[in-house]
């Protein structure tokens, strides 16, 4: 039992000690917020940063299917952003790199649903978990027992770069080029935090693939893309990524343009650092709509884009994290459980092993070793069966797991003779279902269950469809089984339905003067080749008759397609006007007297209406670098205040101390944004910028605010006492404040 | 050892109705407001095999149409921090006021169910035995030594609802990665309404 009565206390030395502090300041800006001391906007981007997310109706209202209604969370008047109560409940995003997983992070998210949320893990298309109803004042917490596990939150959301995703077979797959996983994760921890991507008006995607042909990686759809390459010169095989960029989904898909065909390994960080300069200093800041780095790729042409960010890597001042993952590439390797064959077997396997055996086994390329998909779902997994997967995890595969984009749990190294008992106990938790990859493996985003954006029932319609095709998936053709489905809940795109045979998007119509759910029908995506075609929009049916259209759909194109044609090219075939003519019938709505169950959506009973969309926070807020910035050193000097009531005056004073380094570099970073984190070439750059040209002076104090600064880094107090302590304590707040002015007076 | 986090639940006797009849449902109380506490919205996990199957959420706590462990019943699940006023309370008082209200929400929304008209087949509660987690970690993992500081408060504040029953705790598991979980069973069976 511990004696620890806060997770604080009780996880102290067990989390990386920055995360820890950064942890610490998130706290400490809550509480700032609370009393009204952070701007609501800036507190939302600074939560949007550690995944902390809206949720619907959290602007405290929401329409019962007869009218709108407030709810009455307490203190109304405390938000933690724009239109977002305090109280109310929100989404919690847990990224997890390239989605690699071991059973001891998956119990402490097992345990965090359970404690802060509803019990249930929902895997996304990003490789990421998310929590739903979880408050805020458990984030903390949450975060702090994240990271004793080596996860952190941070830039989960928010326009920064997001989770890094890779093929969840990196490392196993049978064509792959090489294994992507450590240039991936040496990516992800290189960009995260990084000055220099702290600064952009949208968020950046990053997908890596280990190979061309297949689907895993998607990098045409994304910001930036790494596809791996191999490359001969003198007789010696040298790796690197034919490197893409401006691609993504979206309102209007944009397929990634190739920057480069060959980017050798020593140089992908550098690079990755390259574009975010460029986005920040040119990507479009004002309208969220235009700025993702896709229009800044179709503005300025890949070549000038091209030409700008080589130009920047050229600029770029040396870094030794570029190349010093590099060592560690070559030996990384996950360790198998056993050697094949070694383990037990069942006499009688459970009932659909040999349809779980197609569909959800692959031959590694290590002979004897298979990759086991765990299919879920609508992606949700219970905590209990996240618990005991953690234990097959263990017993089965090394541990090693790896979410993957179609919202799965990929468990990897997998013996032979292991796979009877596997299936076995996996069905005993209820994962033991074939149809991972086909038709029944339906992708699809919260939509209007959770999603503020959300226009149709996303999620509904995918839990309709899934169940019907599973109760006669055994009848279906082989080729209709082959299709993907994937379904978002509006325009933007989440659940990825343009990459899908089968996609649709949620729309609402009017008929008889009540909105009606739709889905926008989307034909001929192709997931292959890395996202290589986008299907294209062919009408719209309400939420109800899409699968009685599916049904149609999949009917003619089994009976009418020929030997060795793909969906996509009979698509193309039939033509867009034999599309629209098979639509037709199912586009019709009755009048409601007739038939009211059109008005309303899947699994939800409410007569539909728009009345819930809010303002989505997919886009994060677009505040200026020094707000955000000072918004870190406004948390840390809580942090400091926070340490003097616990007597903990070196604490106190440390923290202080870094919150006029913050401050001050906060000021520093909108005139030069390389001035890292070294406390004396902040100081440095703070003295010749701001103290020299006596920019930060009050007008009445002078100098006498940034001399707190200058003369606690020259002469720091090896035992600071209560007097000191709280004399710094006051002269940081003081310094945070002059900082603030000094920005409006340059700004004016 | 105070839990912020706790969850009580109360079985349901066979035969039952179709699950997806609670969706409507839960709507319809969070129009009407036939149980305490803010309604905000349900959520259908039925897809999850013995999981939280249908949840009506709130602010303070979530009621759900449970089935984990495979065993059909109500749940109600305690999740904000802030509890009423305890000044000056020992942390067994608090506890048991904790506890307490937590059951009393039970007790009150099994009573809602129980009257409700429009399931297929009425729904009846089994009270002889009630499933106690507190879902809190820190302070209460799952180890004898949690069972034996809390099982006073907890006979206690059961008591308070029906004094003269007797009152028996069982862990439901010993895998310390649980949370602290009790089967608690009454005997003899109080009538719900006597409960709520
Ligand atoms: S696609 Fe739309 S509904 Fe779905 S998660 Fe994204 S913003 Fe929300």
């Amino acid at each position: 039992m511990s004696s620890a009565t806060s997770w604080r206390d009780a996880l102290k030395g067990q989390m990386p000690p920055e995360w820890a502090e950064e942890i610490d300041r998130f706290e400490g800006q809550m509480e700032l917020r609370r009393q009204n001391k952070i701007d609501e906007k800036v507190f939302a981007e600074s939560r949007l940063r550690r995944g902390a997310y809206g949720q619907r109706y959290d602007n405290g209202q929401r329409h019962d299917g007869v009218r709108s209604r407030a709810l009455a969370y307490p203190d109304p008047e405390i938000t933690k952003g724009p239109d977002t109560l305090w109280h109310a409940p929100g989404m919690q995003r847990i990224k997890i790199p390239f989605g690699g997983l071991t059973p001891e992070q998956l119990e402490v998210i097992a345990d965090l649903a359970d404690e802060y949320s509803n019990g249930v893990l929902h895997v996304t298309t990003r490789q990421d978990f998310q929590l739903h109803f979880v408050h805020i004042e458990d984030a903390p917490d949450l975060m702090r027992r994240l990271a004793a596990v080596g996860i952190t939150t941070l830039e989960a959301c928010g326009n920064v770069v997001r989770n890094v995703t890779a093929c969840h077979r990196a490392g196993v797959c049978r064509t792959e080029t090489f294994d992507v996983t450590p240039y991936a994760k040496a990516l992800a921890f290189f960009l995260l935090g990084h000055d220099d991507a702290q600064d952009f008006g949208r968020k950046v995607k990053i997908a890596f693939s280990g190979c061309e042909r297949e689907a895993c990686g998607l990098v045409r759809m994304h910001d930036i893309g790494y596809l791996a390459r191999v490359k001969e010169a003198n007789g010696e095989r040298k790796r690197g990524f034919a490197l893409y960029v401006g691609g993504g989904l979206g309102t209007i898909p944009y397929q990634a343009k190739l920057l480069s065909d060959f980017v050798p390994e020593e140089e992908i960080l550098p690079l990755a650092q390259a574009i975010a300069r460029v986005f920040a200093r040119l990507g479009e800041k004002r309208n969220r709509n235009r700025a993702r780095l896709k229009f800044l790729v179709a503005k300025l042409g890949i070549e000038e884009f091209r030409r700008l960010v080589f130009a920047e890597r050229e600029a770029l001042p040396y870094d030794e994290r570029w190349t010093a993952y590099l060592d560690s590439v070559a030996s990384f390797q996950e360790t198998p459980p056993t050697h094949p064959g070694e383990k037990r077997s069942v006499e009688t396997p459970a009932e659909g092993y040999e349809a779980w055996l197609t569909t959800n086994v692959y031959a590694q390329r290590q002979p004897g070793y298979h990759l086991v998909t765990v299919h879920l779902p609508l992606g949700d997994l219970s905590s209990t069966q996240a618990r005991a997967l953690a234990d097959i995890a263990r017993r089965y595969a090394g541990g090693h797991m790896r979410l993957t984009d179609e919202q799965n749990i990929a468990l990897r190294w997998v013996a032979d003779a292991d796979l009877p008992a596997l299936h076995q106990e996996l069905s005993a938790i209820g994962l033991g279902n074939p149809g991972a990859g086909t038709i029944c493996d339906i992708t699809a985003c919260p939509g209007a269950s959770t999603c503020k954006l959300g226009i149709a029932a996303s999620r509904g319609l995918a839990n309709e469809l899934r169940s019907r095709l599973e109760s006669k998936n055994g009848d279906l053709p082989d080729a209709v089984k082959a299709l993907r489905i994937k379904i978002s809940g509006c325009f933007n795109s989440c659940g990825r339905h343009h990459v899908a045979d089968i996609g649709f998007f949620g729309n609402s119509r009017r008929h008889s003067n009540r909105a009606v759910p739709h889905f926008q029908v989307v034909l001929g995506g192709d997931q292959s080749e890395n996202g290589a075609a986008y299907g294209l929009a062919v009408g719209a049916i309400p939420s109800k008759r899409a699968p009685e259209f599916l049904d149609a759909l999949t009917r003619r194109y089994a009976a009418e397609r020929k030997p060795d044609e793909t969906f996509p090219q009979w698509v193309a075939r039939l033509g867009k006007k034999e599309i629209k003519r098979m639509l037709k019938p199912f586009t019709l709505v009755p009048a409601y007297e007739l038939d009211p169950s059109l008005y309303s959506d899947w699994g939800d009973p409410r007569e539909f209406s728009l009345g819930d969309i809010g303002v989505g926070e997919c886009a994060g807020e677009v505040v200026s670098l020094f707000s955000f910035e000072i918004a870190k050193a406004e948390g840390e000097a809580f942090a400091a205040l926070l340490a003097l009531d616990e007597r903990d005056y070196r604490q106190a004073d440390q923290r202080a101390y870094r919150a006029m380094l913050l401050a001050a570099k906060a000021l520093v970073r909108s005139q030069n944004l390389d001035v890292g984190d070294d406390p004396d070439r902040i100081v440095a750059e703070f003295k010749s910028r701001f103290y020299d040209t006596k920019l930060f002076f009050d007008p009445f104090a002078k100098e006498k605010f940034a001399q707190y600064l200058l003369e606690r880094h020259a002469n720091p107090n090896p035992n600071p006492d209560e007097d000191y302590a709280h004399q710094i304590v006051e002269e940081a707040n003081l310094f945070i404040e002059a900082a603030y002015a000094c920005d409006a007076r340059m700004a004016s | 050892m105070l839990p912020h986090h706790m969850s009580a639940k109360l079985f349901i006797k066979p035969p039952f109705c179709e699950p997806a009849e609670f969706i409507p449902l839960f709507h319809r109380w969070i129009q009407e407001q036939p149980v305490r506490g803010l309604l905000i919205d349900v959520a259908d996990y039925r897809h999850v095999h013995h999981g939280p199957g249908v949840i009506l959420a709130g602010f303070e706590g979530d009621y759900a149409l449970d089935f984990r462990d495979g065993r059909v019943g109500l749940r109600y699940s305690r999740k904000r921090r802030g509890w009423r006023d305890e000044t000056g309370q020992t942390d067994s008082e608090r506890l048991r006021s904790r506890l307490e209200r937590v059951l009393k929400h039970l007790f009150q929304a099994a009573t809602a169910l129980e009257a409700e008209q429009t399931l297929s087949q009425p729904v009846r509660f089994r009270t002889d035995e009630i499933e106690l987690t507190f879902l809190d970690r820190l302070q209460t993992p799952n180890t004898r030594e949690t069972l034996q500081a809390l099982s006073d408060d907890i006979v206690a504040t059961l008591a308070s609802f029906q004094p003269d029953v007797a009152v028996e705790l069982r862990p439901t598991s010993l895998d310390e990665r649980h949370p602290f979980t009790v089967s608690v069973f009454l005997s003899p069976a109080p009538e719900l309404r006597t409960l709520s």
